[in-house]
């Protein structure tokens, strides 16, 4: 059974695990440097089937499971009614007609499928590439490392790796955790191996819980997730992103100074971009029924200004 | 069963139990001093019950963001009123989604053991347990309910806990 690294060893990865100023001290990428024009032209070769699979979970009004407020919708207009005599109006029957909605939402959390950009998480006043967290305020939002970093978009290969999978589950038990070990396992039934570049996603079962026990679904308990031991791991293969059916970090993780290594070691150390809440169910099926555990990945974050992060809808193209 | 699965140590500054909005209060305050809390055994209660937040609780709770995120779903904001049931749940949220604070639902305690100022325990899900190790133990049980005492009372211990660890850094 793996070990879990110490607190110690964990809170060395801040120094050890750093990418500040390997790609100038004006950085904004990230791991995101690892993904290559070559790439992207590779990636395309993945395409052979014509079929594309959402990543993604709806995004619903109403207070959710792990979201932190309701997602609030505001329809300004509508058509109800409108095809009643009572909406006639002054000139008779109106014949065009439109509806339009406010949207308001915490896309972080434990709902919402989300990109967290690099202005998302602080150690020690400092976000990734060493920028005072005070970049970060509540008139301006992130003035530094907001999501429009990647607003070109993320298209380049991706790699799911099923770990329920490989333990002939259908969701990892809370206790058990994805190590290392797990993770080239996995590459190794799958037959592929995760390069500089890659999205790499993590299948842990939890969409799999989500379907299955529908409004009972409990978001946040305890879970499964990436072991804090994955950070070197991460950091050696040099992936652009990392995705996963929850938020990246096993939770509890159980140390006393940093609750999410995985976020927080990842996202201010490394420059990781991490994709939360992933819906991985309909991607492991097709792979299974493929036969092929690697794809084409697309993704385009909304382009927000000055925000931390943004809704996403991943695609994998096969 | 997986070779992964193992029983998990969270070694927590502060443990907290009893329930109530005490509760989420302590770890709240506590939080904004950077100091991290789990919190087991909360339940929100319902209620339709009215209060009016005083001048002291909203001091207490404003530089911590509980005022903003409360806000929404006051009644009124002058005076702040809003219900016992709603300040509850909006509290619990802004807990969960708080880094330094861990709030599981449906989590119990099956063992719990003070030691010195802190505590071991075992939290379990029904399922798969995990072994607790605090520096500081919290038990809100007799604390009080209505929004305002339970801000009072809460901040209180959690001050008081952050003052004692402050004295002990600098001795």
């Amino acid at each position: 059974m793996p070990t879990p690294p110490s607190e110690e060893v964990v809170l060395s990865w801040f120094d050890e695990l750093s990418n500040w100023g390997r790609w100038g001290d004006d950085d904004r990428l990230g791991t995101m440097n690892h993904l290559t024009a070559a790439k992207k032209i590779s990636s395309a070769k993945l395409i052979q089937e014509g079929l594309s699979v959402s990543c993604s979970w709806d995004i619903r009004t109403g207070l959710q499971p792990g979201a932190t407020v309701e997602s609030q919708r505001y329809m300004l207009s509508t058509g109800l009614g409108l095809d009643s005599e009572g909406r006639k109006g002054l000139f008779g029957a109106g014949r065009a007609g439109a509806a339009q909605e406010y949207i308001g939402m915490v896309f972080h959390g434990l709902d919402v499928t989300h990109l967290d950009s690099l202005a998302h998480l602080f150690w020690d006043g400092k976000m990734y590439n060493g920028v005072s967290s005070s970049q970060v305020s509540d008139r301006q939002g992130a003035l530094v490392h907001d999501v429009l970093a990647v607003q070109e978009g993320v298209t380049t290969r991706g790699v799911l790796l099923d770990i329920p999978r490989l333990r002939g589950v259908n969701v990892l038990d809370a206790a058990d955790h994805v190590y290392p070990e797990d993770l080239e396992a996995a590459e190794k039934a799958a037959g592929i191996t995760v390069e500089p570049g890659d999205v790499l996603l993590v299948r842990t079962g939890e969409g799999w819980s989500r379907l299955a026990e529908k409004k009972s679904y409990n978001a946040n308990k305890p879970r499964s997730g990436y072991q804090a031991a994955c950070l070197p791991w991460l950091q050696e293969r040099g992936v652009a992103m990392i995705g996963s059916d929850v938020a990246q970090d096993v939770t509890p993780a159980g140390y006393k100074t940093v609750s999410m290594p995985i976020h927080m070691v990842g996202i201010v150390a490394m420059g990781l971009w991490l994709i939360d809440n992933c819906n991985l169910e309909e991607l492991a099926t097709t792979c299974e029924r493929l036969g092929r555990w690697e794809f084409q990945f697309s993704m385009a974050p909304i382009r927000f200004q000055g925000v931390t992060g943004s809704p996403v809808n991943p695609i994998a193209v096969f | 069963m997986s070779e992964n699965k193992a029983l998990v140590t969270i070694d927590t500054p502060l443990l907290i139990v009893g329930g109530g909005p005490a509760a989420l209060i302590v770890g709240t305050v506590a939080s904004g001093y950077s100091l991290s809390s789990l919190i087991v055994g909360h339940e929100s209660k319902d209620s339709d019950e009215m209060f009016g937040l005083d001048d002291k609780a909203i001091a207490l709770l404003k530089p911590h963001g509980v005022i903003n995120v409360l806000r929404p779903y006051a009644e009124s904001y002058e005076p702040f009123v809003i219900t016992a049931s709603l300040f509850e749940k909006v509290l619990k949220h802004h807990c969960v989604v708080n880094m330094n604070i861990t709030l599981y639902d449906g989590m119990e305690l099956l063992d719990l053991s003070p030691d010195g100022d802190g505590a071991k325990a075992i939290m379990s899900d029904g399922e798969t347990q995990w072994l607790i190790q605090a520096d500081h133990l919290v038990d809100t049980t007799n604390l009080a309910t209505d929004p305002n005492a339970a801000t009072r009372e809460g901040a209180a211990i959690a001050e008081a806990i952050v003052a004692e660890k402050i004295a002990a850094k600098s001795a």
